[in-house]
């Protein structure tokens, strides 16, 4: 039984009164998995992952990652806490753009604290973009800019990467790049949350949870649970 | 260090990406900065020159001999009073100038009148006849402090430079022959520049008339609109021994540029060197030329107050549309782990960065409009002071952190979730 690092008990997200979004979710993920998050839109899937990423508290309810409780924690110490242990990588891929790749990626490097030039390169390297170094956003294919969007994900080595729809913008080819290396990190040992509406990427992932109206209807995980007994 | 090379990089690109969002913040504090740099500068020099400027108005102060009223009579029993005829020692004239307030003290001429006449028979005319300084030197016996330039070369000129003066000033302190008349006066006795003409003075000792009479030529023509036009002008000493009255004066019209110091001060301290005379501040003059001056400060404070509201709510603008613009890269830089402080720092640079650019610029373009200001109100030219660049530049930064506080609280604000959201 592999160790938990994830741990959401009756989370409810309000925005308002009539938003009620998460509704007593309860979810457990286990150190180094890739679960894949689906639903129709406007279910939760980016509410979740924000809850999770430490970009949005939860109305009610207790999270756990890595054993810190983090609904006790007040605004720098999530701050600190979410660069020390998340990686996130975005549909809009959100590079700074007067800056160059290298420097998007040291830009992540100086808000954790620790600058090193080699290391962001190794990184953009790893992505396949040791030839775009100097290249601005806007000199960057779609697919590029999500690869390097990936490297300052793991610049600081989290244990945890979030993904909302990382493939969403990009076509067949460049997805299936992307998608390569969030496998690559897999392997390596990291804790993959990814949230797609394509049940092919889905499938990816070794759990599938599908949000509706807040709530995980369905788990497959609990399925495969229910399918041993 | 390696943070603040990469700090000043995000800074320095962020800018240099922005620049015309910069340059109207720029732009909005050169408008504050340069109004403020012109009204300094032209408020520095104008409260020098512009004394200088009222004092062309004529003296401010004029000291009498003290009219003492003697009673006579019985006490209780009036008789009524006479008033003794009094005059000022010319050999006390240098102390007017070693008051605490002496470098205030720009000139003074004392006067000596008589009534005189002039011409033969039936063609008789009686002028008023001033004997005065023109360009004399006058030493200070005992001056107030040892540094103090022990002459002092003083005249009716120093005192009285609005005067229009057609031919020349006597300037010889010891010419006896020459004559300044006003020009109602060249009128009357068809007297022009080179004309000699003969002065009489009539004493009655008793039942006897003694005329002394003396001849002048005629070496300027004055005209000043005022009583000066009617009279007669010649070196004190022609004054004097054509009346008998050596070394005596009747007034002395004193010129005081007074911004700082009160007139009160100049009055007191006269009177306190010379004890039998009375010192008056002609029509208030002098309390009003400060007046003035603290009106036109007054004024140019509060237009530079309506200036810098202007920079600041320019610059607030230019942040709060450069926050709202930078959402997501706020929430990004956020989302990646940026403290509120550091996000704080980015923006309040970015301020100061305006705010000094601003204020160089500010300060060029307000010396321009102070040159303006000065040609168009005051007629003078204004003196670049460089002591007013960190003023404004001060300025500058602390409008542009001021208009920055909200701007930089909504930065602050921004919810890192926000990179998770669509467009
Ligand atoms: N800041 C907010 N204020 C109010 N309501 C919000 C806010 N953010 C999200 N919502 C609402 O919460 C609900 C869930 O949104 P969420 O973004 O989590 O959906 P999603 O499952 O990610 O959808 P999609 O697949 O379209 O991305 C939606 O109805 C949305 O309108
Ligand atoms: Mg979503």
């Amino acid at each position: 039984m592999s160790e938990e690092i994830i741990r959401l008990n009756s989370i409810k997200k309000y925005y308002d009164e009539n938003t009620r979004v998460l509704e007593d979710l309860n979810l457990i993920i286990n150190k180094g998995a890739w679960t894949s998050i689906m639903g129709p839109s406007g279910s939760g899937k980016t509410t979740l992952l924000n809850i999770i990423g430490c970009l949005d508290s939860a109305t009610a309810g207790s999270v756990s990652i890595n054993g810190t409780e983090i609904t006790k924690l007040n605004q720098t110490q999530l701050t600190r806490f979410r660069r020390e242990n998340i990686g996130l990588i975005f549909q809009q891929y959100h590079l700074v753009p007067y800056l160059t790749a290298l420097e998007n990626v040291m830009m992540a490097q100086y808000y954790h604290g620790v600058i090193d030039e080699a290391k962001a390169v190794e990184a953009l390297k790893k992505v396949g973009l040791g030839h775009r170094l100097d290249h601005v956003p806007s000199h960057l294919s779609g697919g590029e800019q999500q690869r390097v969007c990936i490297a300052r994900a793991l610049i600081n080595e989290p244990k945890i990467l979030l993904a909302d729809e990382p493939t969403g913008n990009l076509d067949q080819k460049n997805g299936e790049i992307v998608l390569d290396l969030i496998r690559q990190l897999h392997a390596e040992g990291h804790t993959i949350i990814l949230v797609t509406h394509n049940s092919d990427i889905a499938k990816l992932g070794q759990r599938i949870i599908t949000v509706i109206d807040g709530k995980i209807c369905s788990d497959s995980a609990c399925t495969f649970e229910i399918n041993e007994k | 260090m390696v943070g603040d090379k990469m700090f000043m990089r995000i800074l320095g690109k962020s800018i240099l990406k922005r620049k015309s969002r910069i340059a109207i913040g720029v732009i909005s504090v050169i408008i504050g900065a340069s109004i403020a740099t012109a009204l300094l500068s032209v408020s520095l020099d104008v409260s020098e020159k512009v004394g200088i400027e009222f004092r062309k108005y004529g003296a401010n102060l004029m000291v009498v001999p003290k009219s003492d009223t003697i009673e006579v009579g019985f006490p209780g029993v009036e008789f009524g009073s006479v008033t003794e005829q009094r005059y000022i020692n010319e050999s006390d004239l240098w102390k007017i100038k070693t008051i605490y307030w002496r470098n205030n003290v720009l000139g003074f001429a004392p006067f000596l009148y008589q009534v005189v006449s002039v011409g033969d028979g039936v063609n008789r005319q009686n002028v008023v006849l001033a004997g005065t300084y023109f360009d004399k030197n006058v030493v200070i016996l005992q001056p107030y402090s040892p540094n103090d330039n022990p002459m002092f070369i003083t005249g009716i000129q120093e005192i009285s430079p609005w005067w229009t003066v057609n031919g020349s000033w006597i300037s010889d302190q010891n010419d006896t022959t020459s004559a300044m008349i006003g020009i109602k006066v060249a009128e009357t006795l068809h007297l022009r520049i080179g004309d000699s003409f003969t002065v009489h003075y009539d004493e009655y000792a008793g039942d006897a008339i003694n005329e002394t009479s003396h001849n002048l030529t005629v070496v300027g023509i004055i005209e000043t609109e005022g009583y000066e036009d009617n009279q007669i002008f010649v070196n004190l000493q022609v004054a004097q021994e054509l009346t008998h009255r050596p070394g005596k004066i009747h007034t002395v019209q004193v010129s005081a540029l007074c911004n700082a110091c009160p007139v009160e001060a100049f009055v007191e301290e006269i009177q306190a060197n010379i004890p039998y005379v009375e010192a008056r501040t002609v029509k208030q003059l002098a309390s009003a030329e400060m007046n003035i001056l603290g009106k036109i400060e007054n004024m140019m404070f509060l237009i530079t107050i309506v200036g810098l509201i202007a920079s600041a709510l320019g610059v607030m603008t230019t942040m709060i549309t450069s926050v709202i613009e930078r959402q997501k890269e706020i929430g990004l830089m956020k989302s990646v782990g940026a403290e509120n402080k550091k996000i704080v720092s980015l923006f309040l640079s970015e301020a100061t960065i305006i705010g000094v650019i601003g204020g160089i610029l500010g300060y060029i373009i307000g010396i321009i409009l102070a040159q303006f200001i000065g040609y168009s109100v005051f007629s003078m030219s204004i003196t670049p002071r460089f002591e007013v660049i960190p003023i404004s530049i001060g300025i500058s930064v602390g409008v542009a952190l001021l208009a920055s506080i909200f701007p930089v609280r909504r930065a602050v604000s921004v919810e890192p979730a926000i990179v998770l959201r669509g467009e």
